[in-house]
């Protein structure tokens, strides 16, 4: 058992970011007709969990939301 | 941060990154994410990233249809409700790091006694410690096992997909169900997928102190810092020295020069550990600095009984309170 090392990590500020999952390029996963995917299959990112969820919420879309030290 | 539910929005914030698949009504498809001691990204990959993926939009079709069922959803939290997060970071416009989230909660926790340092200190154990070792691109899918997977059964090229009852999709899935497991739990059990021969049920003996890992890498506030490594002695050293074979007996291998720094004690490799405020043996606690860790409050000192040269003596160390670039207290 090992007590802690002192780490160096560089700045490392929280970055909630939330973005919708479409226009994915999936073998064998079908675009249901409620779907409207990017025609370039990029995810769209967002940066407000609120708008993405409404986003999310109109478009029957699912969420992949991130969390994680920035840069 | 302040608009996020962190209750549901719930993972092991010493993770350099994580993501969750969710529906539209906020239900969690599933998780992709997880870490050990070694790197930030041991099980991250772009290719069991474009796994979980599929998986996300295979669950999300199941959501459509109406056919996953509905999960009841965790009591909300929100990072405000930290009332020193919300004055020392929030409300001086400061950036809330990850970490932050887990520290500032389990020092309010420390506080109210309530803490379970078993489970919230020692973190996300290590599955590599049961002898699962995961081929990492393909997810759940078992590459080599030793130790308690390999008397379970547990065999390479099986996949894991139900892990102590709970359903689980991807790494992140079962890191976190291990994570929330019952520290006094003995047992595992599990479902595999298994080519050629479909599900298998197996169980899995969790040996003495399972959730034991390296957590060196964690930003705890709640760690009594002594800048010591130590090694468990051998039942049969144990016995030579005169001590209970049973006890947590343990070796000095290495001391951080950090210790004399900070001027926490004066223990020298080689010195064995016998016992911490009078205690020498716990039943779920093979190893005496983990027991020290467990029961001293980080900043206060500890009266050790060290057997140094041949000779029984007692230290007192004073042990260290970490804290991370924060002003004030967590």
């Amino acid at each position: 058992m090992q007590d802690h090392q002192p780490v160096r990590r560089s700045g490392a500020p929280l970055l909630a970011a939330a973005g919708l999952l479409v226009g994915l390029s999936i073998p064998g996963h079908s675009s249901p007709a409620a779907y409207q995917p990017f025609e370039d299959d990029t995810l769209e990112w967002l940066d407000d969990y609120q708008q993405a969820l409404a986003l999310a919420k109109a478009t029957g879309r699912p969420l992949l939301v991130e969390f994680r030290c920035s840069p | 941060m302040n608009r996020i539910d962190v209750g549901l929005f719930d993972f092991d914030w010493h993770h350099s990154i994580y993501f969750f698949i969710v529906s539209p009504d906020e239900q969690i498809y599933l998780r992709y994410g997880g870490r050990d001691a070694v790197s930030a990204d041991s099980y991250l990959d772009l290719d069991s990233f474009a796994l979980a993926l599929r998986a996300g939009l295979a669950e999300h079709e199941r959501w459509r249809a109406g056919a996953l069922p509905p999960r009841p959803r965790p009591p909300p939290f929100f990072a405000r409700e930290l009332e020193r997060l919300r004055v020392q970071e929030l409300e001086r416009g400061r950036c809330v790091e990850c970490h932050m989230i887990g520290d500032y909660r389990a020092a309010a926790r420390e506080r109210e006694g309530t803490l379970d340092k078993r489970r919230e200190m020692f973190r996300s154990p290590d599955v590599r410690d049961l002898g699962i070792h995961f081929d990492v691109p393909r997810g759940l899918v078992v590459e080599r096992t030793e130790g308690a997977a390999l008397a379970a059964g547990l065999l390479p090229g099986d996949a894991i997909v139900n892990f102590a009852g709970r359903r689980v999709l991807t790494f992140g899935d079962l890191l976190y169900v291990h994570d929330g497991l019952d520290r006094t739990a003995a047992r595992l059990p599990l479902t595999v997928e298994r080519p050629g021969a479909g599900r298998v049920d197996l169980v899995l003996q969790l040996p003495v102190q399972w959730w034991v890992s390296d957590i060196t890498y964690r930003y705890w506030s709640i760690d009594p810092q002594t800048h010591l490594t130590t090694a468990p002695l051998t039942e049969a050293r144990k016995r030579d020295l005169g001590f209970d074979p049973d006890g947590f007996a343990c070796e000095v291998t290495r001391v951080n020069a950090r210790a004399g720094v900070l001027d926490l004690h004066d223990l020298r490799a080689g010195d064995v550990i016998y016992s911490v405020d009078g205690a020498e043996a716990d039943p779920t606690v093979r190893d005496c600095l983990v027991y020290l860790r467990l029961n001293v409050t980080a900043g206060e000192e500890v009266d050790l009984g060290v057997l140094r040269a041949g000779v029984r003596t007692q230290v007192t160390v004073r042990t260290h309170r970490q804290r991370f670039r924060k002003l004030g207290t967590p």
